[in-house]
């Protein structure tokens, strides 16, 4: 249970995000995250991620990531060097620190 | 500091030092926080004091660094363990066997040396993903498309050096030709027309002169393979699909010879079986009375649903692959009359990847991690490790297997059912032999210890029981490797006392891999300590 209170704390407390290479941002969500956390549509056989965010927040909060707005830079963060069920961690030879700094950028981008 | 077993504090550091000058020292990982990163996310032993977890990592980004670490790790002794992508997750990931082992991450070395569209091949580093050779094909607007296993962000070489299955090829290994190879003592050799100097045939001759050592660094801790030849294939014109379905046990019989003679005449097509019925039974974690004909008919009934079906495919160029539909289709409509024939729309291939869309995915070998949903997201699992025995590809054969291994999971309350069995080799390759392989995939927990405990003995028992009746798994989870190479044991074991020797004589001071497969260097041998 405290895990899920630390997750909570960390999405309702989005900082602010230094200039980071948004553009670089996308290409490591395309190349990493897409797979399983693209928007897929209705009637369509889900993707790993998208699919099990669907399930949990059940229409509360939309389950692909690009359509996010409440993501902070800690949860991201957090959750790809620790991985949540069956979503593994990533290893820094894949996504480096620099490369995560991006993808948050990108990820927290004003919209 | 994590320390490797065997090894001085000093002595680590003084290494550590010159990994460093060699990778640099942001490619040198000892932090905690950066070594959880080299577990097994689907490891069955997940948090178990028995889990292996590395002392250290170390990445390198070409071939001369991984040749150096080497040489440093000899004059240490510091146990290695080389990973690809680290991404066969349930099968080891980018975890050692041998606890305390310092990781060799091969990720940066993702070079696409070569593809070459005339001869349909291609030679690659072992960091480069499925992902990463599509996004070239993709880039260059080439259609070919590689051998594809499951998961997209594998290596076609780690996958191939663990006897992975992909599409159209099967055992992704066989698909492959010439490899480079550092050995225990820092050696490059280059096997295969790869040991011509300028040879041109690396990736399409793959035996050269002399003995063929490619599969000895297969499934092994025998060398780091660093480059690996790979056929590729040109996207098909058309692919066509049948389908046939039962809720009669006794039609299976037929249903696989038909195939298996079709397979055997070169009009191919697969016969790979799946339950319809599984699917419903999973859902519901109900597992059947007994695996008898009259008990799963009555299922299928009960819930109005197929017990057997398969789908055969014939990809090629289209005046081929109708010719193949009708035959097969004739075939099966007469020898299993009562059976439900299906045929599915014909897919076509795009005529480029600019006007590819996502339904083209299957015909053009666009990869992705579409199983992750299929076989442990969509039932809210933490992980999967699978079993796969491989088993004569007769219905007789698969019907036994589902009543043996049913039987014992039924003994032990894990979920059996009535779990698909795909052929190994090809399916459209003509008239190469096969075999079945079952995919049985078990739920592994991140905080149910008791179960992950009981899956784990249910699986030795089932490799116990597979080898009892003349089967085995091609490969298996890394907790499991031991248990399954401990079953090939004709005349005393015979076979891993020469791989034993072998490795003696080209990894002398046991630095790599210890422990894969079963394959333990001299000084950590039980029976010799």
């Amino acid at each position: 249970m405290k895990s899920v209170y630390v997750i909570v704390l960390l999405m309702s407390f989005s900082l602010p995000v230094l200039a980071q290479d948004q553009d670089h941002g996308q290409e490591i969500f395309n190349l990493w995250c897409s797979s399983c956390h693209r928007v897929v549509p209705a009637g369509t056989t889900p993707v790993a991620g998208t699919g099990s965010l669907e399930r949990r927040y059940q229409g509360s909060l939309p389950a692909a990531l690009e359509q996010r707005t409440d993501l902070s830079p800690e949860y991201i963060r957090i959750i790809v060097r620790t991985g949540i069920k069956s979503m593994p961690f990533t290893r820094k030879s894949e996504i480096s620190d620099s490369d995560l700094d991006d993808l948050v950028a990108y990820l927290t981008r004003e919209r | 500091m994590r320390i490797p077993p065997g090894v001085s504090e000093s002595d680590y550091t003084e290494a550590l030092q010159q990994f460093e000058n060699v990778v640099g020292v942001d490619n040198v990982y000892i932090e905690d926080a950066d070594l959880d990163l080299y577990r097994d996310a689907y490891s069955i032993l997940w948090d178990e004091p028995e889990e292996p977890i590395a002392a250290g990592a170390i990445a390198p980004l070409n071939v001369e660094e991984v040749q150096a670490v080497v040489r440093i790790a000899n004059q240490y002794k510091i146990p290695l363990y080389a990973i690809s992508t680290g991404r066969n997750l349930g099968y080891g990931g980018s975890a050692p066997v041998y606890s305390g082992s310092v990781i060799l991450d091969l990720k940066r070395m993702n070079r696409v040396i070569e593809i070459n569209e005339a001869e349909h091949y291609c030679i690659v580093e072992p960091g480069v993903s499925f992902f990463d050779l599509y996004a070239e094909f993709e880039r260059r607007n080439i259609k070919l498309k590689a051998s594809m296993p499951a998961p997209g962000w594998g290596s076609p070489i780690g996958n191939a050096l663990d006897h992975g299955r992909g599409g159209p090829a099967g055992d992704n290994f066989r698909n492959s030709s010439g490899m480079e190879v550092v050995l225990g003592d820092g050696r490059l050799i280059r096997t295969g027309m790869g040991a011509l100097p300028g040879g041109k045939t690396w990736a399409t001759f793959p035996v050269g002169v002399g003995p063929t050592l490619d599969g000895i660094f297969s499934q092994s801790n025998f060398g780091i393979v660093t480059k690996m030849g790979f056929n590729l294939f040109p996207w098909p014109e058309t692919t066509r699909r049948i389908g046939i379905a039962t809720r009669n046990y006794d039609n299976l019989d037929a249903m696989v010879a038909v195939c298996n003679e079709l397979q055997a005449m070169g009009v191919g097509g697969g016969s790979g079986v799946f339950s319809p019925l599984h699917q419903v039974l999973a859902s519901r974690g109900q597992e059947p009375r007994s695996h008898t004909t009259t008990e799963l008919n009555r299922l299928a009934a009960d819930f109005d649903t197929d017990l057997i079906a398969m789908n055969l495919a014939f990809s090629g160029p289209d005046k081929v692959t109708q010719a193949q539909f009708e035959v097969a289709y004739d075939m099966l409509a007469a020898a299993v009359p009562d059976a439900n024939l299906r045929e599915f729309p014909v897919s076509r291939a795009p005529s480029s990847h600019t006007t590819a869309t996502d339904r083209d995915s299957g015909i053009i070998g666009k990869p992705n991690l579409q199983r992750f949903w299929e076989d442990t997201a969509q039932y809210d699992w933490d992980g999967h490790m699978w079993f796969s025995p491989l088993m004569p590809q007769t219905g007789e054969e698969f019907r036994r297997s589902m009543e043996v291994f049913g039987a014992i999971c039924r003994e032990e309350d894990v979920f059996w059912g009535l779990p698909p069995a795909l052929l190994y080799n090809s399916t459209n390759m003509g008239a190469a032999a096969s075999c079945y392989c079952i995919v049985k995939n078990f739920n592994v927990s991140k905080t149910d210890k008791a179960y992950n405990r009981r899956t784990l003995a249910t699986s030795k028992r089932l490799i116990r029981a597979a080898a009892e009746n003349g089967w085995s798994e091609y490969r298996g989870a890394a907790a499991l490797q031991e248990e399954i190479m401990d079953t090939f044991s004709f005349n005393d074991h015979a076979y891993m006392r020469f791989c034993e020797t072998v490795k003696d004589a080209i990894d002398p001071n046991g630095i790599l891999s210890a422990g894969r497969y079963g394959i333990w260097p001299k000084h950590l041998r039980e029976n010799e300590a």
